[in-house]
C-alpha cells in the first residue's frame, strides 16, 4: 500500500517543480505510529529533458551526448527533504554526464538518487549519507538484477563497492568506477563536491522499466517509514534502574546486513545476556564484570596517545634506572600521564572489587573495529594490603573466605583459590545438565596428571538457546578436543590450570594483534589496584591471543563480539580451558555461519523487547 | 564548537543549594560548564549542549560513571554532586 500511494502522489504531481525548491506535501508514509518530526516532502516533476531539473543545484555545461544518454519519454524527479532535515534527497533522471563535472562514460542510465547536504550537522550528515549510500547500492542492484535479469551483478562485486565506500568514501568513486566499469550500474561520489557542504552521490539504476522506479519508491518510502532517517526511541534497557542503555530505531537499522554495529546495540546486548546470566546463573553473573564500549577510549590518552603508550611501555625500564635522576624524572610523567587517564575511568569501579571478579569483559573499539579484551582473575594480581607477606597464589584466596565446600576433589588441590572456583562451578554446574561437573573431574585430574580415559572426558554442553547449531559444532569438535586434551594429560607439559591461573586475552575477529591493550589494561589493573588499597603482588598480567573463528567479510566483527561473549558465559570454564592451552583450534567456539543468524536473533530480541516495554510502561503508567 | 571554559548558559541560574554545577568533556577535551537543578531531567542539559556544540543527540553518548545519562535521569537519581563531569563520546561504530 505504501508503494502504491507513492506511485499515486507521483502520478498526480506530475508537475514541473524545480528541485530545490522542495514544497511540502503530504506525507507519502504515516507508518508505524511514529510520529516524524518533520514532514517528508515528495515532489515530483516532468520535465522535458534530462538536464533540465538537475540544473538548479548543479548547472550543466553541456547538453548529454546522444550516444550516451537513452532519453527516456517522461523524466520524473523526487524531491524528499527528510524528516533529519539535513538533506534533500532527490530521486530523478538527472543526466549523469550533464550532472557530474567530470565525465565519466556511462552507457545512459538516467535513473539516479542524488543526495545533497544541506545543513551544517555533519555527523549526522555523514551517516547520514554513509546509510543512504548504502541503501542505494543495495536498492540499485536489487532492482537491476531482480528486474533485468540479464544483468548479474555478483555478490562479491556488491561486497567490493559496499566496502570501498564503507572504508574510503572520498577515494571510493575511482575504485567503484573501476569495479564496475563493465557493468550497467554506477555509483559516484564526485571529488569535487565532496567537502563539508556539499556531498552526493549518484547512483544509475537501468531504465528499462518504470517497475524500477516504483520498486525504488516503495522501497525508499519503506526506508524512511522505518524510521531509518529519523531515530527514534525504542527502549532503555534495562526497563528501569541508572545503568541503563538506550536503543533506537537507528540502532536497530545497525543490524542489518552488512551494517557496521554501533557502541548502542553492543552495549545493549552485553547487558541482555548479563541480564540473563542474573537469571539463570547468578553465581557466574556475580563472577562477570562488563565495561562498556567508552571504558578502553576513556583510558587511551587523547592528547598525547602515542606518547603515553610508549612512556606506559616502557615503564618497567624506567623502574631499573630510577636510581638516576632522568629515571625519577620519567617515572614521575608516566605516573602523572597514566594517572590522568586512569582518573577518567576511577569512579566506574567506586562501586565493585573488579578484583573480585573472574571476568572482566571490555568490548574494545578502535578504528572502526570492534574486539574483545577478557581479563581473567585479576585477583591473582593483588593481595589485600593486610597480609602483604602471603604468596599471590596463596593471597588470591584472601579477597574470598575460604570455601567448605564438600567436594572430593579438595584432596588434589594445594590451594584454596581453585576450590573457591571449583565450588562456584559446581554450583553453576547444577542449573545446567549434569556434564559441567564432569568438566571438573576433567580439570582435576588432567592437573594431578591422571590419565583420563572415561567416555565422558567432554560433555556435550548445554546449548539450549540455539541447540541445533551448537550441538553439530560441539559434535563435530567435541572428538577432536577430547583427543587432544588426552593427549596433553599424557604429556609431561602440564595444563594450565584456568582456575589459578591469570590473564588478558584479547578475541580479535580479524586476528589483529594489540600489544597496546595489554600495556593499557595492565596499567589500569594497578592503578585500580593501589585505589583500592591492595598490594600488587603480580605486577603484569600475561597477555595472549586466543583462537578464535574469524570474520569472511568486513562488517561482522561486532556480531562476533558479542557471539564470543555469549558463547563464553555459556561454559566460561570450557572455553578458558580452550584458550589458555590453545585447544581445539578455531572452531571450538562456534562456526563463523552462525553469525548471520545472529543479527537476526539480536534484532528480533530488540523487536521483543522494545513490545514488552511499551506493556511495561503501560502497567507502571496505570500503577 | 564551543570550547571556552566559562560559558554558563544552560538551565537558568535561580536558587542555590538545589543548583549543582555540571561539567561537561567531550572527547577533544573541551568542556562546558552547566548549572543545573538537581529535580531538572538531564534532557534539558544535553539539548543545550547539543545546541551549542553542534552535535546530533543521536550521535553522542553522554556518559556519568561509566554509566549513560538518560534523558529521563535526574541529577538526583545518578547522585550528582556539586562539580561532577559529565563526558561526551560520540558513537563508536565498526566493523571491518
Amino acid at each position: 500500500p505504501k508503494s502504491t500511494r507513492i506511485v499515486d502522489l507521483l502520478k498526480k504531481r506530475q508537475v514541473t517543480v524545480p528541485p530545490t525548491m522542495a514544497e511540502p506535501a503530504s506525507q507519502p508514509s504515516p507508518t508505524k505510529a511514529s510520529t516524524p518530526a518533520a514532514t517528508q516532502e515528495v515532489l515530483v516533476s516532468s520535465t522535458g529533458h534530462t538536464s533540465g531539473p538537475s540544473s538548479p543545484a548543479y548547472p550543466t555545461s553541456s547538453p548529454p551526448s546522444p550516444a550516451h544518454s537513452t532519453p527516456s519519454k517522461g523524466q520524473t524527479l523526487l524531491a524528499m527533504p527528510c524528516p533529519v532535515e539535513v538533506f534533500s534527497v532527490y530521486i530523478g533522471t538527472l543526466d549523469p554526464l550533464s550532472t557530474l563535472h567530470s565525465p565519466i562514460k556511462t552507457n545512459g542510465s538516467p535513473w539516479c538518487l542524488k543526495m545533497v547536504k544541506a545543513n551544517r550537522d555533519h555527523m549526522a550528515a555523514s551517516s547520514f549519507v554513509h546509510s543512504a549510500l548504502m541503501d542505494a547500492i543495495t536498492i540499485c542492484l536489487e532492482c537491476t538484477s531482480t528486474v533485468i535479469p540479464s544483468v548479474n551483478i555478483p555478490a562479491n562485486q556488491l561486497e567490493a563497492v559496499k566496502y570501498y565506500l564503507e572504508q574510503r568514501p572520498y577515494t571510493a568513486a575511482f575504485k567503484t568506477k573501476k569495479a564496475l566499469s563493465s557493468k550497467r550500474y554506477r555509483s559516484y561520489y564526485h571529488p569535487d563536491d565532496v567537502d563539508e557542504n556539499k556531498r552526493w552521490i549518484v547512483c544509475f539504476v537501468d531504465p528499462a522499466d518504470s517497475d524500477v522506479l516504483k520498486d525504488w519508491l516503495s522501497r525508499l518510502s519503506q526506508l524512511i517509514g522505518s524510521g531509518r532517517f529519523q531515530s527514534q526511541r525504542l527502549f532503555i534497557y534495562p526497563f528501569s534502574g541508572v545503568k541503563s542503555v538506550t536503543v533506537t530505531t537507528h540502532d536497530l537499522y545497525r543490524l542489518n546486513d552488512g551494517e557496521y554495529l554501533n557502541d548502542s546495540v553492543i552495549e545493549f546486548y552485553l547487558k541482555y545476556l548479563q541480564e540473563r546470566l542474573v537469571a539463570t546463573n547468578p553465581e557466574l553473573a556475580a563472577d562477570v564484570h562488563i565495561f562498556n564500549t567508552f571504558f578502553y577510549p576513556q583510558l587511551v590518552a587523547r592528547s598525547n596517545r602515542m606518547g603515553l603508550n610508549l612512556l606506559i611501555s616502557l615503564n618497567p625500564y624506567f623502574n631499573m634506572c630510577a636510581f638516576f635522576r632522568i629515571g625519577q624524572i620519567l617515572l614521575a610523567l608516566v605516573g602523572s600521564l597514566a594517572t590522568e587517564c586512569y582518573d577518567r575511568v576511577k569512579s566506574w569501579t567506586s562501586k565493585v572489587d573488579i578484583f573480585k571478579k573472574r571476568f572482566i569483559i571490555i568490548p574494545i573499539h578502535d578504528r572502526a573495529h570492534w574486539f574483545l579484551a577478557l581479563i581473567v582473575n585479576p585477583g591473582l594480581m593483588v593481595s589485600e594490603a593486610v597480609d602483604g607477606e602471603s604468596t599471590p597464589s596463596a593471597s588470591s584466596s584472601s579477597p574470598m573466605p575460604p570455601t567448605t565446600a564438600d567436594s572430593t576433589q579438595e584432596s588434589h588441590e594445594a590451594t584454596a583459590t581453585p576450590l573457591r572456583r571449583t565450588r562456584s562451578h559446581v554450583q553453576v554446574s547444577s542449573t545446567e545438565v549434569s556434564p559441567s561437573r564432569e568438566r571438573i573431574d576433567v580439570n582435576l585430574t588432567n592437573l594431578t596428571g591422571m590419565p583420563t580415559e572415561s567416555p565422558s572426558l567432554l560433555p556435550v554442553p548445554d546449548f539450549s538457546v540455539d541447540a541445533s547449531i551448537g550441538d553439530s559444532i560441539k559434535r563435530r569438535y567435541e572428538k577432536k578436543l577430547r583427543s587432544e586434551l588426552k593427549r596433553h594429560s599424557r604429556s609431561p607439559r602440564k595444563l594450565h590450570n584456568v582456575f589459578n591461573s591469570s590473564g588478558i586475552f584479547i578475541l580479535d575477529s580479524l586476528g589483529l594483534h594489540h600489544p597496546m591493550v595489554f600495556r593499557i589494561l595492565n596499567s589500569y589493573l594497578r592503578l585500580e589496584a593501589e585505589t583500592k588499597q591492595k598490594t600488587v603482588v603480580v605486577p603484569k598480567l600475561q597477555g595472549a591471543y586466543a583462537k578464535v573463528p574469524l570474520q569472511t567479510n568486513h562488517c561482522d566483527c561486532g556480531v562476533f563480539v558479542l557471539e564470543y561473549v555469549e558463547t563464553f558465559l555459556r561454559e566460561p570454564t570450557f572455553y578458558l580451558e580452550v584458550m589458555m592451552n590453545r585447544l581445539g583450534g578455531r572452531n571450538a567456539w562456534f562456526q563463523a555461519s552462525i553469525i548471520r543468524q545472529k543479527r537476526q536473533t539480536i534484532h528480533k530480541t530488540i523487536v521483543d523487547l522494545a513490545k514488552r516495554y511499551q506493556q511495561h510502561q503501560a502497567t507502571t503508567a496505570d500503577s | 564548537m564551543s570550547d571556552s571554559p566559562d560559558q554558563k548558559p544552560a538551565v537558568k541560574p535561580e536558587g542555590s543549594s538545589e543548583h549543582l554545577n555540571i561539567k561537561v568533556v567531550s572527547a577533544d577535551s573541551s568542556e562546558v560548564h552547566f548549572k543545573i537543578k538537581r529535580s531538572t531531567p538531564l534532557r534539558k542539559l544535553m539539548e543545550t549542549y547539543c545546541d551549542r556544540t553542534g552535535k546530533n543527540m543521536n550521535s553522542v553518548r553522554f556518559l556519568f560513571e561509566g554509566n549513560r545519562v538518560l534523558e529521563s535521569h535526574t541529577p538526583k537519581d545518578l547522585d550528582m554532586e556539586d562539580g561532577d563531569t559529565i563526558d561526551v563520546m560520540v558513537e563508536q561504530i565498526g566493523g571491518q
